[in-house]
């Protein structure tokens, strides 16, 4: 284990969430993680995950944050990091953390999700973000000349299931630092992280599609 | 070339002055000339193609047996037929993945049920048989000098709808939602009254031989 490596590894929230500020820290001797990071660490406003193909203006108020704050909204949501000097003291770092939060009414599918019911951003108001709507050509004129004709029209609901794209390479993230430049930073192990909150990072590889995009757990980076 | 640098054509591979003397373009980039330029174009170019696919579908399972697919598509100017090739067959089985497949399935709790390689199925070389990919570039694009119209992703945005249709000619109804699994289409047969004998009713397949 080289001096320069830091390892980081997150704890991911389980349940939907009113409360991850309350969370409480319990070390034990052996382990000695060099910082925990919370929302509270990164700041206000807590920086948010933006959109690369399709960065409508509509879709800001559904940007995701990148660590929760006061809300898990999704299994899997980040809401605290493990800095350690090895991975495995950060894995017991993390068993170590105990999240106080509330369970909220599970939203995990489109139907119940429309009914707002419970809503992802409550500022938003709604959970329908955005409608999409495409046309090429005079597309009103067509249908009316097609329904005056007596023509077909036909309407169809179609749905498409959840999937994602394939892994070709690994989503990681390889970076040093010096001395000077934790002197510089205040906090080594924060630049690395400080890259992809402030979008300044160097996402390994080249990319494409899904790949290229930022995804939803940018804080930690890699593993799990 | 002894002549002004505008009057030299550059053509068939030579650069020629007005006089008939030139030099092979090969033969220059011998002397580690080097020239730099930009080009930038705002028109779009569009590729066109059309995919077909022949299915069997069990009654009793809703299993879907791909017997053959074939993939027509005009790119414009094709630079690399071998990668070509490759980019269309692989985003046509990313695309059946997508339609059979794969599927991230949560449970009410909004735990992921799929989180392994074992329950989120990917598409392996065993699943569907060899897809047939025929490139076209009789139409190079008037868009750009190079006459290429793109190609790539194209090849995955029929395939679901394809494979959609086919199984609606083979069991008598659309399917309107993916994945396309066993089960879902089992439940689409038995919900629509499709029995094993309706079905042997139907017009017999066409040889789906190659």
């Amino acid at each position: 284990m080289s001096a320069s490596q830091s390892h980081a590894s997150r704890i991911l929230g389980c349940f939907a969430a009113k409360d991850s500020s309350s969370m409480t820290f319990v070390w034990l001797a052996c382990c000695t993680p060099l910082t925990v990071i919370t929302a509270a660490d990164i700041g206000s406003p807590l920086p948010t995950i933006p959109l690369r193909l399709a960065p409508l203006i509509d879709l800001v108020p559904y940007e995701q944050p990148v660590i929760a704050s006061g809300k898990v909204r999704y299994v899997g949501e980040p809401v605290a990091v493990v800095i350690a000097e090895s991975s495995a003291t950060a894995e017991d770092a993390l068993d170590l953390i105990e999240l106080d939060i509330e369970a909220l009414p599970p939203c995990v599918d489109t139907t119940t999700a429309a009914s707002n019911r419970s809503l992802l951003f409550e500022e938003a108001a709604t959970n329908l973000a955005l409608t999409y709507t495409a046309v090429l050509g005079d597309a009103d004129a067509a249908f009316a000349a097609a329904t005056a004709d007596d023509g077909l029209v036909r309407r169809e609901r179609l749905a498409t299931q959840r999937h994602t794209a394939t892994t070709m390479e690994t989503r990681g993230l390889a970076a040093h630092y010096s001395r000077r430049g934790e002197a510089e930073a205040g906090a080594p192990h924060r630049r690395c992280l400080a890259f992809e909150l402030c979008g300044r990072g160097h996402r390994p590889g080249g990319g494409a599609g899904r790949l290229a995009g930022r995804q939803r757990h940018p804080l930690g980076g890699p593993g799990n | 070339l002894n002549c002004a640098a505008e009057d030299i054509v550059l053509e068939a591979g030579l650069a020629a002055s007005p006089d008939g003397n030139a030099i092979r373009w090969a033969d220059l980039a011998t002397e580690h000339r080097h020239a730099d330029g930009t080009y930038a174009n705002t028109r779009r170019t569009y590729a066109c193609g059309t995919h077909a696919a022949h299915v069997a579908v069990d009654p009793t399972t809703g299993h879907v047996d791909i017997l053959d697919y074939v993939a027509v598509g005009d790119v414009g100017r094709i630079v690399n037929p071998m990668t070509l090739k490759g980019q269309i067959v692989g985003a046509i089985v990313q695309g059946l993945g997508g339609t059979f497949l794969e599927h991230l399935v949560y449970d009410e709790t909004g735990q992921l049920l799929t989180g392994s390689l074992a329950d989120y199925a990917l598409p392996t070389a065993a699943d569907f048989p060899n897809i047939r990919v025929f490139d076209m570039d009789e139409y190079p694009s008037p868009n750009n000098p190079l006459g290429a119209k793109g190609a790539g992703e194209g090849g995955i945005v029929p395939v679901a709808a394809v494979i959609a249709s086919a199984i609606a000619s083979a069991i008598g109804i659309q399917p309107k939602s993916l994945p396309l699994s066993p089960p879902r289409v089992w439940e689409l047969m038995k919900s629509s009254g499709v029995t094993e004998t309706k079905f042997a009713e139907r017009a017999p397949l066409v040889d789906g031989g190659h």
